[in-house]
């Protein structure tokens, strides 16, 4: 014969004792999840103000030739291939025919 | 988007020469999202992700410029994604399986299990304030998933609760041999 201890909740247990001894203060969650949100949010808020506020002081002149020549080639792009929904036609390449 | 795209490049280059100061360079993103043509993009839904891919690239070459600027997007996307728990927590307590919701709680930071515990308790409070007064409020976290996730959130918590609502029943069980 051997024995397994496991353990199961019981009702009867359950109605007759609470978590917490008799005259502690009872914890409640202290913000809801909504408050706690709203409060993380400010918080990274404030955070990131004064965090990119200070980095203006110490930057390096920054390099952004990358983005503008990318930004160029794409719109280069664009142009060229137009369809109806950007207000163009079914082919934009208008070719010559005579 | 050509033009918002275009603005956006309005704002980097005339042209002739790019842009190099890193203070206005660090106002166009942001400059960008309330500019019509952008938000016009966004709320149509027909957002590509060229806008986001472009901002991004920006954002790098400022990061190259400063580390500071570096460590301070770090930190705001660490503290979005402790934000983003208080919603995976709130998830967890509805649906989905301990499997999934334990480990996921311990790769957060001890903010974001903060966060994380925040959302979660959240419906369950909800839920016992809408129990009749004659039923039993406990009867909903009486199952295995809440026992395992309450045992991983809050193990203070969850021991005193065993202490007081578990008792040990012991099975026997005949051994065969």
């Amino acid at each position: 014969m051997a024995e397994g201890l496991i353990t199961v909740p019981c009702q009867s247990t359950l109605r007759m004792r609470t978590p917490f001894p008799r005259g502690e203060p009872e914890r409640v969650a202290p913000d809801t999840a909504a408050q706690t949100e709203r409060r993380l949010t400010a918080a990274r808020e404030a955070a990131a103000d004064a965090e990119y506020g200070a980095v203006r002081a110490d930057a390096k002149p920054v390099e952004i030739s990358n983005s503008s020549t990318r930004l160029t080639r794409r719109l280069r792009h664009m142009e060229l291939v137009r369809t109806p929904a950007n207000g163009g036609g079914a082919c934009s390449h208008q070719v010559a025919t005579d | 988007m050509a033009a918002a795209l275009a603005h956006i490049r309005s704002r980097l280059t005339n042209g002739k020469a790019n842009m190099n100061d890193f203070a206005a360079a660090q106002r166009v993103p942001r400059r960008s999202c309330g500019h019509g043509a952008i938000r016009g993009t966004i709320r149509s839904g027909k957002q590509s992700p060229v806008i986001p891919g472009v901002l991004r690239e920006l954002d790098g070459s400022l990061e190259d410029a400063s580390q500071g600027f570096r460590q301070a997007n770090r930190n705001f996307a660490q503290a979005s994604r402790d934000i983003d728990a208080v919603s995976h927590g709130r998830a967890a307590a509805t649906r989905g399986r301990t499997e999934d919701t334990i480990p996921a709680l311990g790769r957060l930071t001890a903010e974001g299990q903060q966060a994380f515990r925040s959302g979660y308790v959240d419906p369950l409070i909800a839920n016992t304030q809408g129990i009749a007064l004659s039923a039993s409020k406990a009867r909903p976290l009486l199952n295995d998933a809440f026992a395992a996730e309450a045992e991983a959130m809050a193990p203070t918590f969850a021991a005193r609760v065993h202490e007081g609502v578990v008792c040990r029943c012991v099975i026997r069980r005949a051994d065969r041999g």
